[in-house]
């Protein structure tokens, strides 16, 4: 079972590569040379870095370990792309707001805590619904997501409701590096409180159940509240970070990064187990991947590639996880 | 005569031979072999862990074999304890039996034609989760005798049954295997196999290592067999050295619910050093007053202390800092990100601060330096790849690194095989010997006169007789528990 990741690796790799080349041979015309020069110019001046950054991997990686947190405390964490599109809005109107009136630094920091708190809050919302009405977290995550989706879209409009300050604000490289920066620390912080801390002991516990965590003297309420509202912040910083990454002028762009990363971070965390650090390792791998598929494509098999690549990951993970049941229940072992 | 004693004439219900089955990786059967008879009582008798389950589950062509034959004379029937669904009424519950030829009312008359026959007292509109286990045995039977089968196998028949349940049950089987059914059932207890049983089959480590006449055999060849040669003895009981009061309940009143009498008017006093046991059968009351010393269940009225400190209405957690444990029977681990060192810890987190790489090690090398679990395990293993055995050891050694002066405990011993159960018994009598107590919910009599000092008996949500473990026997105990009342106490 250990070699599972490794191979399903492999398959992501292997997957990517095929994919690529069929595009090529089925229409080689797809090939954006424009890109190809402008990934490798990129690569000069790190500009291209940068947007890969903070519309790509900051965001992907912070859902990654979002998941890693729920799952830790015994849920899937489906309610993510909601998550990251509250935290997309809520850090959208605040830089809005305060950009006029305090520094860039301050604005992008409150606007990211906004977005942490927004994404923190609309992931306690199935909480709360399986705490009065016990509906399932997963199922009602689900159904808030794909809510959130329409809703923004019906929000930001076409054409987006504010301008494109964000982007504009990351093209300073030292802003770019300071995210980056306080991204990383967090994520570090968060994994090992996961990892070493008692709150992760608590958490694992709390997955046992309700009456398994009592008689440990943990309280499962407070346990489900804390690892959601962690989970949900984590998520709702991506989205400040995707709104710094790509800015708000057009919805379309907002949802289809924000789709992105969810599934590139879902892909990561189930291939990995919801181990944090090779889902880590995993999400920036795939993150990559789409990331330079993208660029070498024409700009309508960008967004087609972004979403094939971790569909094809999580595909491989389905495939071997069924294979791994089949070698554990003896049933594809040989006599 | 065969050199097993069987006779000739009487045909095969089925026989199985060479069957190997591996399970999460581990061999649970090699080349396990069982020949069972119309017309006998055939016990299986092994160890936890001796591959007794996966060879029922074969043969009641519920699993399929990694290789080896099976080959069924006549249709079979699974009686378990926890078989049926608690929700549904018993005749519900005979309705899942019915299939080609017998439809669900008609097989339901069938079946109380079976009850009035047999003089099985049923209240066929009762919902399941409310019959005590032998009724639940009964319907689960009469589903099985109703649809046609003429191979009754049981998983474990006889657990939580008093000594008067069993003797009840097996009465009936008796009667059936007259009428040359096949009874053939798994137990762990060799004096169990040898009392209710024709012919017994030994299972150690996944082979059938002996086959003989029950009456033929004796108690000490038939343990032999069973637990091989590297037993360990059971921790003789050591005359406790009482302190003061721990922990007392006074008058407590638990509503009743669905399938449970709740607790009427209960109070104990338990002290320092020694370990109280609460003989009750399920649904009696006996899980309530644990959970709810526990702060598990809200009580109606009533008082608890532990110490001088008043508890009462306190959470689990509160209770926890004031030195009292709990182990469940049950420990829920399908599904959940926690593993072997996340129990141990969380057990154990009282007594320590630091959660680093070396405390997770050291409290896994020393659980593994004190048990032997059958499934091998490690700090980072999944708790959801372990047995309720292995948990309720975790649960113990992790308990016990923060000396509680307190463990409520629920079928410590159930599942475990016979080493690790001695080990676990040592480990409660030596806490007990250090001044710390216990209170040992069981429906097991015999367990519990083997391990505590005291044995109060609760049925109906009543108690019913406070006993001394020296001067009472299992007759006495399972008497108590059934109903009978007597007020003088200890």
């Amino acid at each position: 079972m250990r070699k599972r990741p490794i191979l399903a690796l492999a398959i992501i790799i292997l997957s990517a590569l095929a994919t690529l080349a069929a595009a090529y041979f089925i229409s080689p015309e797809s090939i954006d040379a424009a890109g190809i020069n402008g990934l490798l110019s990129g690569m000069a001046n790190l500009g291209i870095l940068k947007t890969f950054l903070l519309s790509l991997l900051i965001p992907s990686l912070l859902s990654t370990l979002s998941f890693c947190v729920l799952s830790a405390a015994g849920s899937v964490n489906l309610a993510v792309l909601g998550e990251i599109l509250a935290g997309y809005f809520a850090a959208s109107r605040t830089l809005a707001l305060l950009l006029p009136v305090a520094g860039d630094i301050a604005a992008v920091s409150v606007s990211l805590l906004a977005g942490a708190a927004a994404g923190a809050i609309f992931s306690l919302i199935p909480v709360i619904i399986k705490s009065i009405l016990n509906i399932n977290v997963t199922e009602s995550g689900l159904l808030l997501s794909v809510s959130a989706l329409f809703l923004s879209r019906y929000l930001l409009g076409n054409e987006g409701a504010g301008s494109a300050e964000g982007a504009a604000l990351a093209d300073s490289d030292i802003t770019a590096i300071c995210i980056a920066a306080a991204a990383a620390l967090l994520f570090t912080l968060t994994a090992a409180m996961l990892l070493k801390g008692k709150t992760g002991v608590k958490w694992r516990v709390a997955s046992l159940g309700r009456k398994e965590s009592a008689i440990k003297g943990i309280s499962f309420a407070k346990a489900l509240f804390s690892s959601s509202a962690v989970s949900g912040a984590l998520c709702g910083l991506a989205g400040g970070v995707i709104l710094l990454g790509i800015g708000n002028s057009v919805a379309s762009g907002a949802t289809q990064s924000s789709a992105e990363c969810s599934l590139i971070a879902l892909a990561a965390a189930a291939l990995a187990a919801f181990c944090p650090a090779l889902s880590t390792a995993l999400g920036l791998l795939l993150s990559a991947l789409c990331f330079t598929a993208g660029m070498l494509l024409s700009s309508e098999a960008y967004g087609a590639i972004h979403i094939i690549i971790p569909a094809l990951a999580l595909l491989a993970f389905a495939v071997l996880n069924h294979c791994g049941r089949r070698i554990a229940s003896g049933k594809g072992a040989k006599e | 005569m065969t050199a097993s004693g069987l006779k000739d004439e009487k045909a095969l219900a089925l026989s199985a031979e060479g069957i190997y089955k591996q399970d999460k990786g581990r061999q649970t059967l090699r080349g396990a072999s069982v020949m069972i008879h119309c017309g006998e009582i055939h016990a299986l008798l092994g160890d936890s862990g001796s591959g007794k389950a996966a060879l029922m589950r074969i043969l009641a062509g519920a699993d399929k074999p990694d290789s080896g034959k099976v080959a069924a004379g006549s249709k079979s029937g699974l009686i378990s304890p926890e078989g049926g669904i608690g929700r549904l009424s018993v005749a519900d519950n005979l309705r899942i039996y019915s299939g080609s030829g017998v439809g669900g009312n008609k097989l339901v008359k069938l079946a109380e034609k079976y009850a009035a026959g047999f003089g099985i007292e049923l209240d066929f509109t009762a919902r399941f989760s409310s019959l005590d286990s032998l009724d639940r045995l009964y319907v689960q039977l009469l589903g099985a005798l109703a649809s046609g089968a003429r191979l009754l196998l049981f998983i474990k028949p006889l657990y939580g049954l008093a000594v008067q349940q069993a003797q009840e049950l097996f009465e009936t089987l008796y009667k059936l295997s007259k009428d040359n059914y096949a009874v053939f059932y798994s137990t762990d207890v060799a004096r169990d196999a040898l009392v209710y049983s024709d012919r017994c089959t030994v299972l150690y480590n996944g082979t059938d290592v002996k086959t003989f006449m029950s009456k033929e055999a004796s108690l000490a060849e038939a343990e032999d067999a069973m637990l091989g040669k590297v037993a360990e003895a059971f921790p003789l009981r050591r005359p406790p050295k009482l302190g003061e009061p721990v922990y007392t309940a006074q008058n407590l009143f638990v509503a009743p619910q669905k399938g449970s009498y709740g607790v009427s008017n209960v109070s104990l006093m338990v002290y320092s050093g020694e370990i109280v046991g609460i003989a009750s059968l399920d649904g009696n009351g006996g899980m309530e007053i644990i959970e709810s010393l526990y702060g598990l269940k809200r009580l109606k009225s009533g008082r608890i202390f532990a110490e001088e400190l008043e508890i009462t209405g306190c959470n689990s957690a509160k209770i926890r800092e004031a030195g009292i444990g709990m182990i469940p029977d049950v420990f829920g681990s399908q599904g959940s990100s926690a593993a072997v060192v996340d129990l141990l810890l969380s057990s154990a987190s009282d007594s320590r601060r630091r959660l680093g790489k070396k405390a997770a090690k050291e409290l896994t090398d020393g659980f593994l330096r004190e048990f032997q679990p059958l499934i091998p395990l490690q700090a980072n293993t999944p708790l959801s790849m372990l047995g309720s055995p292995e948990i309720k050891m975790l649960n113990l050694y992790g308990e016990l690194q923060r000396e509680p002066k307190m463990l409520l405990l629920h079928e410590p011993l159930r599942g475990l095989d016979w080493n690790n159960a001695c080990r676990f018994a040592e480990k409660l009598i030596a806490a007990r010997d250090h001044g710390n107590s216990a209170i040992v919910l069981s429906s097991n009599a015999d367990m519990l006169l083997g391990l505590c000092d005291r044995i109060i008996v609760v049925s109906s949500g009543e108690i019913t007789a406070q006993l001394d473990s020296e001067l009472t026997d299992e007759d006495e105990i399972g008497a108590y528990m059934m109903g009978a009342r007597r007020d003088r106490t200890v």
